[in-house]
C-alpha cells in the first residue's frame, strides 16, 4: 500500500466490515465525505457553471452526485452514478424552453396559462416514472444497476384515483358555489368588517375551502405515491416492496398535525403572557398605543416564532415521514432501517439553515456533508447475502424526465 | 516502473467483489495477477477521472469494473500513455486558492454581463417583436384584473369621454401598430394608479382621476404610460424576468434548498432593477414629450408628490375629506404608475407603508433606508421628483 491509500478502507471481500446499524446486526450505512474535498469541487463546479453560463452545470451535478453517492459505503463498497452528463444536457434545455414557454403564455394570456399548467400536469405520472427510471438506472452499487421498473399504464393507474378525487371536490365547491352563492356571500359577510384593501374575493374562500377539503386526502394520495415508487424500484434482480399500509400515514400526518398544533399554542400562549405582562408592567395600553419600540420587539419575537414553529413542525415530519418511507422499504424478508431523531435532525437543519444565510452561501458544502453523514449514520440495511445479487435485464430510456422535474422543482423521489 | 495496486474487481452480473492484484504490464496490458479477467491493453480500458479521494473506477470494455483506491499507482499507469491523462478539473480542484479566485473573477464577470447584457437582450428582442402580434397580447390581462381587482369605473361618461379625447392628442403620430385606447376603472383594492398594456390600451382608475387636481396633471401621467407602450417595456420585462429566473434556476439549481433564500435575493435584485430602468425610461418619455409640446413639467412632480402622500396615509392627497374616522385608501400598492399589474402583493412595498402607518406621523420619504431602494420595482421618489421639478420652463 502506497501513501495515497486510506489505510481504514476494507478490502475483505464482503463481510460485513462497517458499522453495525444502530439498532442491532446488519449493515450500516457509512458516509466518508469531507467538507474540505467537497468544497474544492463544490466551487469549482459553480465557477464553471458560471463561466459557461450554466452549461457545464450537467457535468457539475454528474460530478457531485459521484462524489456523494461514491462516499457513500455500505458493507464495505461504495455506491456509483453513472450518467452522462451530456443526457442531463439534453434534458435540461428541454425544461428550459419549456419554462420560457409557460412564463411567456402565462404573462400575456393567463388563462392559458393554468391551462397549460393542467396540460403539464398530466404529465406527472409520465414524468415520475421517467425520472425515476434515468435515476434509478444511473445508480449502482458493485456495479450492479438499480432499476425502475416502466409501467406507464400502472403510473397513470396510480394517479386517476387522487385526479378524479381533486376534480371532484374542486366541481363539487364550484357547482355548491353556483347553486346558492354561498362562497360570494361568505365573501361579502366577511367583508362588511374588512378594511379597505383586505377584503376577500369568492377566489380565496374558494381556494381555502379547497384545501381544507382535500387536506383529508393527502396522507393517502402520499401513501399511493410512496408505495408506486418502492413498488417499481428494484436493485439488480432484488426486488423492493413498501411494507407499510395507508394508515401509518394517517397516523404520521395526524401526529405531525398535533405537534404543530401543539407549536401554536405554545406560541399563543407565550405572546399572550407576554403582552399581558407588559400590559401590567403599563408599557402598552389597550388600543396598543405606546407600543414603540417594544411593540417591534413584539413583533420581530413573533416573527421569529412563527418561522421557528414552522421549521420544528417540518423537521417532525420531515423526520417521521423519512423513517415511516426508508424503514419499510423491504427486500423480501429483508428490509432498510431508518432511525433519524427529531432533536439531532432538527439541531442540523436549523444549524445549516443559518450556516449559510450567514455565509451568503458558502457553507453549503458543510451542510451538505453534515446532513449526508448523519442521515447515513441512522440508516442500515438487515443482515442479506448481498453477493448473491444479481444484474437484472434494463430497458434504455431518456433523461428527458429527470431534469425537467428538476427545474420545476417537483419532488418525484422519496 | 510498473506498480501494482491492490483492488476488487466487479463483473457487473453478480454483486460478488473479487480481490486482486491489478498492474499494466510491459506490453501496456492491464492485467490481474489472478487471472480474474482476460488481460486488455490500458489503452482501451475507460478511467474515470478523479473525484476527491474516492476509489479510482477502471471501466473495462464489456462493462466490469476495477476499483482501487491506490491513486499513485492509477497516476503512474496513465502516464504511459501519450495524453498522460491529465485532469485539468481535479487539478484545479486541488489548488484551492486558484480554485477560489477564477470563482471570484468568473462570477463578478457573470454577473457584470447578467446586469448589462440581459436589459440589451431584451430590449433587442422586445423591439423585434411586430406591433401586430402584440395587439392582441394583454386583452386577456385586462379580463384578469377585472375578475381580480377592478369594477367598474363610476365616472361620468362625458368625463370619460372629454379625458379620452385629449388621451388620444398625446398619443405618437407614429402609432406603429399600436391599438391606444383608454380604459377607467374604479380601483378597489389597488387603488390610484395607472397601467399600460403592450397592446396600447391605457387603464387609468378612479381614485387616481380623483387625486388629480387638473387635467394637465392627468396628461403628464398618460404621457409616462404612453412611454411604456412606446419603449415595449411588458415584453422587456417579460423577456429579462424570465431570462433572470432561467439563469439563476440554472445556475444555482443544484445548491438545494437550504440555499433557496441566498438564491431568492440575486434574483429579486435583479428583477426589481430592470424594473426601475423601465420606469426610469417612460419618466424619460414623459420628460422629453412635455418639454416638446411646451407642458410644464411639474405637473408630473406634483402627481408623483402626492401620491406619495397618499401612499402613507394622508386622505387629503389621495383626494377624499380630511375625516379622521374614514380610513384613505393607502393601498398596499400606490406605488405611482406602476406598469406591471400582475403582482399586487409586493411585500416590501406595503411592510412600508404600513409601517409607517402604525406609527402616527406620516414620515418623511426621504428618511427611507436607501438600501431598501434596492428591493423597490420605482426608483425612488424622490429623484423622480426632482428631474420634473422646474422653476421654469425652457421652451
Amino acid at each position: 500500500m502506497t501513501e495515497a491509500n486510506d489505510p481504514s478502507q476494507t478490502f475483505g471481500g464482503s463481510a460485513p466490515t462497517s458499522p453495525a446499524s444502530p439498532t442491532g446486526p446488519g449493515f450500516g450505512f457509512r458516509f466518508h465525505g469531507k467538507t474540505a474535498e467537497y468544497f474544492r469541487i463544490w466551487i469549482v463546479n459553480f465557477g464553471l457553471t458560471i463561466a459557461t453560463l450554466g452549461i457545464y452545470s450537467a457535468w457539475a451535478k454528474v460530478r457531485t452526485r459521484k462524489y456523494l453517492y461514491g462516499n457513500t459505503e455500505l458493507a464495505g463498497h461504495r455506491f456509483d452514478y453513472t450518467a452522462r452528463p451530456i443526457d442531463i444536457l439534453k434534458g435540461r434545455l428541454v425544461a428550459l424552453v419549456m419554462v420560457a414557454l409557460y412564463y411567456g403564455v402565462s404573462t400575456f394570456f393567463p388563462t392559458a396559462g393554468i391551462a397549460l399548467l393542467a396540460v403539464l400536469a398530466l404529465f406527472v405520472p409520465f414524468l415520475i416514472v421517467t425520472s425515476m427510471s434515468f435515476q434509478l438506472r444511473n445508480t449502482t452499487y458493485r456495479n450492479i444497476r438499480f432499476r425502475f421498473v416502466r409501467d406507464f399504464a400502472a403510473a397513470y393507474r396510480t394517479a386517476a384515483t387522487p385526479i378524479v378525487i381533486l376534480l371532484g371536490v374542486a366541481g363539487l365547491l364550484y357547482l355548491a358555489n353556483e347553486f346558492s352563492g354561498g362562497l360570494d356571500w361568505l365573501a361579502d359577510s366577511a367583508n362588511a368588517e374588512a378594511e379597505d384593501g383586505e377584503e376577500l374575493t369568492a377566489l380565496d374562500l374558494f381556494v381555502a375551502f379547497f384545501f381544507f377539503a382535500i387536506y383529508p386526502f393527502v396522507p393517502w394520495f402520499d401513501f399511493l405515491r410512496v408505495r408506486f415508487v418502492v413498488d417499481h424500484s428494484q436493485f439488480g434482480d432484488l426486488e423492493a416492496r413498501f411494507g407499510e399500509t395507508v394508515g401509518s400515514f394517517y397516523w404520521l400526518y395526524f401526529a405531525s398535525f398535533c405537534v404543530g398544533m401543539g407549536m401554536i399554542l405554545m406560541l399563543a400562549l407565550a405572546f399572550g403572557i407576554g403582552a399581558a405582562s407588559m400590559g401590567a408592567a403599563g408599557l402598552i395600553t389597550e388600543d396598543g398605543e405606546g407600543m414603540g419600540a417594544f411593540g417591534a420587539l413584539i413583533v420581530f419575537l413573533l416573527v421569529l416564532g412563527y418561522v421557528g414553529l414552522i421549521f420544528a413542525a417540518s423537521a417532525y415530519f420531515r423526520v417521521r415521514q423519512r423513517n415511516l418511507v426508508y424503514g419499510n422499504i423491504r427486500f423480501g424478508d429483508v428490509g432498510l432501517n431508518s432511525h433519524l431523531e427529531f432533536g439531532r435532525y432538527a439541531w442540523i437543519t436549523l444549524t445549516n439553515f443559518l450556516a449559510i444565510v450567514l455565509s451568503l452561501g458558502l457553507l453549503v458544502p458543510w451542510a451538505t456533508i453534515r446532513m449526508a453523514r448523519y442521515t447515513a449514520s441512522r440508516t442500515s440495511l438487515d443482515p442479506v447475502d448481498l453477493d448473491s445479487v444479481v444484474a437484472s435485464i434494463d430497458d434504455a430510456s431518456s433523461a428527458l424526465g429527470d431534469e425537467i422535474g428538476e427545474i420545476f422543482d417537483l419532488d418525484f423521489g422519496l | 516502473m510498473n506498480p501494482s495496486a491492490e483492488a476488487h474487481y466487479f463483473d457487473g452480473q453478480s454483486a460478488r467483489p473479487v480481490a486482486t492484484t491489478v498492474r499494466v504490464d510491459e506490453i501496456g496490458h492491464f492485467r490481474s495477477a489472478e487471472d480474474v479477467f482476460v488481460p486488455i491493453l490500458f489503452r482501451d480500458v475507460t478511467v474515470h477521472s478523479r473525484i476527491g479521494d474516492l476509489p479510482r473506477r477502471i471501466e473495462l470494455p464489456g462493462g466490469a469494473v476495477v476499483e482501487t483506491f491506490d491513486h499513485f499507482a492509477v497516476d503512474a499507469w496513465l502516464a504511459t500513455l501519450p495524453r498522460g491523462g491529465a485532469n485539468p478539473i481535479h487539478r484545479l480542484e486541488r489548488n484551492l486558492p486558484l480554485a477560489l479566485a477564477a470563482t471570484a473573477i468568473v462570477a463578478a464577470f457573470a454577473i457584470a454581463s447578467i446586469v448589462w447584457g440581459l436589459p440589451w437582450l431584451s430590449h433587442a428582442i422586445a423591439a423585434r417583436i411586430p406591433p401586430e402580434a402584440v395587439r392582441t397580447l394583454g386583452e386577456e390581462s385586462l379580463d384578469a384584473l377585472d375578475r381580480v381587482a377592478f369594477a367598474e369605473s363610476e365616472l361620468e361618461a362625458d368625463r370619460q369621454q372629454e379625458l379620452r379625447r385629449r388621451f388620444q392628442s398625446l398619443v405618437p403620430a407614429e402609432r406603429e401598430g399600436f391599438d391606444y385606447r383608454l380604459f377607467f376603472r374604479k380601483g378597489e383594492w389597488i387603488g390610484p394608479n395607472a397601467f399600460a398594456l403592450p397592446n396600447g390600451t391605457v387603464v387609468v382608475t378612479d381614485e387616481l382621476v380623483a387625486l388629480l387636481h387638473d387635467d394637465q396633471e392627468l396628461e403628464a401621467v398618460l404621457l409616462h404610460e404612453i412611454g411604456h407602450v412606446v419603449g415595449r417595456h411588458s415584453l422587456e420585462l417579460l423577456v429579462s424576468q424570465t431570462g433572470v429566473a432561467a439563469l439563476v434556476a440554472t445556475l444555482l439549481g443544484d445548491v438545494g434548498t437550504a440555499g433557496a433564500l441566498a438564491v431568492a435575493l440575486p434574483q429579486l435584485l435583479l428583477e426589481t432593477r430592470f424594473s426601475r430602468a423601465v420606469e426610469t425610461e417612460a419618466d424619460d418619455y414623459a420628460l422629453a414629450e412635455m418639454r416638446s409640446r411646451g407642458m410644464d413639467t411639474n405637473h408630473f412632480a406634483n402627481v408623483l408628490e402626492r401620491m406619495e402622500a397618499c401612499a402613507y396615509g394622508d386622505p387629503v392627497a389621495c383626494g377624499l375629506p380630511p375625516a379622521e374616522e374614514s380610513e384613505a385608501n393607502p393601498s398596499e400598492e400606490a406605488e405611482p404608475l406602476s406598469d406591471e399589474p400582475d403582482e399586487p402583493d409586493d411585500p416590501e412595498e406595503s411592510e412600508e407603508s404600513e409601517e409607517s402607518q402604525e406609527s402616527g406621523d406620516p414620515p418623511d420619504p426621504a428618511d427611507t433606508p436607501g438600501w431598501l431602494d434596492y428591493l423597490n420595482s420605482h426608483p425612488a421618489t424622490p429623484e423622480r421628483i426632482a428631474r420634473f421639478r422646474t422653476t421654469e420652463n425652457d421652451d
